[in-house]
C-alpha cells in the first residue's frame, strides 16, 4: 500500500510536523526559565518593582505604541531604537507576568490611516512626521477604570 | 556516551577539512567576511554604533552563516553519495546513525574553530571600552548553537541529493526561511491571515529570534530547547534519508 519511497517522505513530513509542534509547545512552556547574564542585570526585575507589582489590586491595561514598520523603513538612527523597543517590550512583559493578572500588555504598531493611529494621537503621544504619511510613535499608555496616563518613552 | 567509532570518524572528518586547501579557504573567507561586515562604515557597524560591545559583530553572524554554513554542509554527504564512497563507509562497522552524528559533530567543531578565530575582536573591544563579557560569551554560545542548527539542516539537504550545488541552494533557501520566520513583514503577513497562535508559532520557530534573545544577554531554556529539538530532528531526517539509500 505504502511503498518505501512514500514511507520515507511520510516519515520526514511527520518528523517536520512533530518538530514544529514540539518546538512551539516547549518554547511556550519554557519561556519563564531564564538566566540574566548581563552585567547590570538589565533583564531582571528589582525587588522593589516586584513588590509594587504584587500589590496591584485593580486591572491596568498597558498599551505600547511603537511604529516598528516606520522605523524599519527609516534611517539607521531610527532603526537603532528597535533595540530599545525590544528591551522595553521585554521589561513590560516581565511586569505583566509578575503582576498576577492585573496587568495586560498590548503592543500596537500604529500604521497610517488606521484607528490605532487615531487612538495614538488622541492619547496625546508625541509624533514625529517622517514623510507625508508616515508618522513615528514610541509611547506607553496606561489605562484603568479611573482614567489614562501616558508616558513618553522617546 | 559517544561510541568510540563515532569519535574516530569525527576526528578523521575534521582532519579531512584541512587536507585540502578548502578548509583554509573557507576559514579565511569567513574571517575576512565577518571582519569586513563588522567594521565597514555604514549600516550598524562597529564605529558607527559607538558602543564597546560586540553587537555589531553578532548582528552579521547569522547572515555570514546563511551562506557559509551551507557551503560546509553541502560537502557532508552529497560528494560521498555521488562517488560511491558511501557504500564503503557503511560496510564498515558503523551504523548510519553514528556516521551522521560523527559528520555533524565534525562540521560543528569546524565552525567552532572559525568562531574561535574571531576572538581577537574581544581584545579590541576591551581595549576600547568596558564591554559586558557575559553578553559576549552568550553571543558566542548563541552563534555556536545556531551554527549547529543550520548545519543539521544542511546535512539533511546534503543527504537528499547527489548534487552538491543543489543541496547548497536548497540549504540556503531553507536556512533563509528559518532565519526570516520571525521577521516583521512575515509576521504581519501571517497575523493578517491566521489567528494569534500562528504568529506565536512562527516566532518560536525563528532561528533569528532565539539567537537575538540569547545574544542580548538572557539565556532561556526555551532557546536551548529550540536548538536542541531542531538539531535532533534534522539529523533524524538525515538518518532516515541515508537509511533508505542504504537499502537501495
Amino acid at each position: 500500500m505504502i511503498n518505501s519511497k512514500n514511507e520515507k517522505y511520510l516519515k520526514i513530513f511527520l518528523g517536520l510536523f512533530s518538530m514544529t509542534l514540539m518546538i512551539y509547545i516547549g518554547t511556550t512552556l519554557l519561556k519563564r526559565a531564564r538566566v540574566d547574564f548581563t552585567q547590570e542585570n538589565l533583564y531582571t526585575l528589582s525587588k522593589g518593582t516586584k513588590s509594587i507589582l504584587s500589590k496591584l489590586d485593580s486591572p491596568i491595561k498597558l498599551k505600547l505604541y511603537y511604529s516598528k514598520t516606520a522605523a524599519n523603513k527609516g534611517t539607521e538612527g531610527l532603526r537603532a531604537f528597535n533595540n530599545h523597543f525590544l528591551y522595553v517590550q521585554d521589561l513590560l512583559r516581565q511586569y505583566t507576568s509578575h503582576s498576577r493578572n492585573n496587568l495586560t500588555l498590548e503592543v500596537i504598531d500604529p500604521r497610517p490611516d488606521t484607528p490605532e493611529e487615531e487612538d495614538a494621537l488622541a492619547y496625546g503621544l508625541k509624533k514625529f512626521n517622517l514623510t507625508e504619511t508616515e508618522r513615528y510613535f514610541f509611547g506607553l499608555v496606561a489605562e484603568n477604570e479611573s482614567g489614562t496616563e501616558n508616558y513618553r518613552i522617546f | 556516551m559517544i561510541a568510540q567509532v563515532t569519535k574516530e570518524l569525527m576526528i578523521k572528518e575534521i582532519k579531512s577539512y584541512f587536507k585540502t586547501p578548502l578548509g583554509y579557504v573557507f576559514l579565511v573567507i569567513f574571517l575576512f567576511g565577518i571582519g569586513y561586515l563588522t567594521f565597514e562604515p555604514g549600516r550598524g557597524s562597529f564605529f558607527y554604533m559607538r558602543e564597546a560591545s560586540m553587537s555589531a559583530f553578532f548582528r552579521y553572524i547569522p547572515w555570514m552563516f546563511l551562506f557559509l554554513i551551507p557551503a560546509v554542509s553541502m560537502k557532508l554527504w552529497a560528494e560521498e553519495r555521488k562517488s560511491g564512497s558511501i557504500e564503503l563507509l557503511l560496510t564498515m562497522p558503523i551504523t548510519v546513525r553514528q556516521a551522521v552524528v560523527a559528520k555533524f559533530l565534525a562540521s560543528w567543531a569546524f565552525i567552532g574553530l572559525a568562531l574561535l578565530g574571531t576572538t581577537p575582536m574581544i581584545f579590541t573591544v576591551s581595549y576600547l571600552g568596558n564591554p559586558d563579557f557575559g553578553v559576549i560569551i552568550l553571543g558566542y554560545l548563541a552563534s555556536f548553537l545556531m551554527a549547529g542548527a543550520l548545519l543539521a539542516v544542511g546535512g539533511f539537504f546534503s543527504a537528499l541529493t547527489k548534487n552538491q550545488v543543489v543541496s547548497f541552494i536548497l540549504t540556503v533557501v531553507a536556512c533563509f526561511i528559518l532565519i526570516m520566520a520571525g521577521s516583521p513583514p512575515i509576521l504581519e503577513f501571517i497575523s493578517a491571515l491566521l489567528p494569534k497562535y500562528f504568529v506565536d508559532l512562527f516566532e518560536s520557530l525563528s532561528v533569528l529570534n532565539h539567537f537575538d534573545s540569547i545574544e542580548r544577554g538572557v539565556f532561556s531554556l526555551s532557546n536551548l530547547w529550540f536548538f536542541a529539538v531542531t538539531i535532533f530532528f534534522w539529523l533524524f531526517g538525515s538518518i532516515i534519508l541515508l537509511n533508505e539509500n542504504k537499502a537501495n
